[in-house]
């Protein structure tokens, strides 16, 4: 059974005309379920979890990049499959995992082509693309089994990384093309600040990758607490041990997604 | 070749092994054991093994003993060097410390102190091989033809 799930965002009267049509859409190709929007007062992970207890095997996020990363985590706890709806801005995920905006989506749904993705894993929560320290890196420590990395103030961002996704095809790094979320392992990339554009530049310039090292679990420690953002959303404070759970999502895929993907 | 000589620091073999780039931003303690190919281009402290190719850039300060297969050393490395296979020196390097390799090749300006071993590793034994069975090949061709 399909779980449909929308974002707080679709609310907005400008949504409603791509809505009717995907819900027409999905009609006709037979792939109903419940459809559920999302409130400020609605929990997602608990809605989730009733419909899963209710019988749901697949859930499709309808929206963005955001609120897809918002439900893997209950996904992967759950061991469901994931499906998504791209609709308006912000969609960089849908186009790398070959998904087509609004209509053109639910024939990609309809096909049902399953793949399955390695995940981050933090004592019980899981993340797909990655966890990020932005402040106070050179207080920051990264044990790797038998060595520690220590970054100098000269870093602007540690990230452990699962799934790459750059805002935009142009500013794919090739130094990345290698890693993939379905390798079994996680990246450890630490940039350091850009170099000052220039004073007619006013071209956003892109943190540059400073070291990339590869294992299949990391410690984040550091004298005091530091924020560390998981997914872009969720917030926890370090000490904590990062590892990869292989294989522990199930997404729809389309037939273009990027050629990394199996 | 161990490395492309464009200087990006990518690695030949795309493999599906740990590749680890240690950029100038960072400091590493402890013993940096991998499978894979070692780019060192900040500071390593402690140990560094591997069993395939390290490169060692020009800005690095490597103050460890180092095992590989094959290795680059543009930067300066204090303690011994394991070298199985290939060690280059570049002008820029500088070496404190004993080495053990197979094949060695200095460039002008490179500083070296230390005790230097060499024992003959497979490459170069094998190439004067096949260059002894090529001329066999050859003498059999010219007799053949006489």
């Amino acid at each position: 059974m399909y779980y449909y799930i929308y974002d707080t965002f679709l609310s907005d009267s400008k949504y409603e005309k791509t809505i009717d049509k995907i819900k027409t859409r999905l009609l006709d190709l037979e792939i109903q379920g419940k459809h559920e929007k999302l409130t400020l007062l609605k929990s997602l992970e608990e809605l989730v979890r009733d419909e899963v207890k209710r019988g749901a095997n697949t859930v499709i996020a309808l929206g963005n990049d955001k609120t897809f990363l918002k439900i893997v985590n209950i996904a992967a706890q759950l061991d469901i499959t994931l499906g998504m709806i791209p609709i308006g801005p912000n969609n960089d995920l849908a186009k790398y995992f070959g998904i087509k905006q609004e209509e053109e989506a639910c024939e990609i749904l309809a096909a049902r082509k399953v793949v399955k993705f390695d995940m981050g894993k933090i004592k019980d929560n899981y993340f797909f693309s990655n966890i990020k320290v932005n402040k106070n890196v050179d207080r920051l420590g990264v044990v790797k089994g038998t060595f520690k990395v220590l970054p100098n103030p000269n870093c602007s961002e540690v990230i452990v990384s699962n799934f790459y996704y750059p805002e935009a095809e142009q500013t794919f790094e090739k130094k990345m093309k290698k890693y993939s979320a379905q390798d079994g392992k996680l990246e450890l990339i630490i940039r350091t600040k850009p170099k000052k554009a220039g004073f007619f530049k006013k071209k956003k310039t892109i943190s540059p990758i400073d070291t990339i090292i590869q294992s299949t679990e990391f410690e984040l420690k550091s004298f005091e607490y530091l924020p560390v953002i998981i997914d872009g959303y969720r917030v926890i404070k370090t000490p904590f041990k990062v590892e990869v759970a292989s294989e522990k999502l199930k997404v729809i895929v389309g037939r273009d997604r990027l050629k990394s993907i199996k | 070749m161990m490395f492309k000589s464009n200087g990006e620091g990518e690695f030949n073999d795309s493999s599906s092994q740990d590749d680890t780039i240690i950029g100038q931003s960072i400091k590493i303690e402890g013993d940096l054991v991998s499978n894979g190919n070692i780019i060192v281009e900040g500071q390593v402290t402690g140990n560094v093994k591997t069993e395939k190719d390290l490169k060692v850039g020009s800005a690095a300060k490597v103050s460890a003993d180092v095992n590989a297969q094959n290795a680059q050393v543009s930067g300066r490395v204090d303690g011994n060097i394991v070298i199985s296979g290939k060690l280059e020196l570049a002008e820029s390097a500088e070496v404190n410390g004993d080495m053990e390799v197979g094949t060695l090749e200095i460039a002008g300006g490179a500083k070296f102190n230390g005790k230097c071993t060499m024992n003959g590793a497979s490459a170069p034994i094998s190439t004067a091989k096949t260059q002894e069975k090529k001329q066999d090949k050859e003498d059999d061709l010219d007799e053949l033809d006489d």
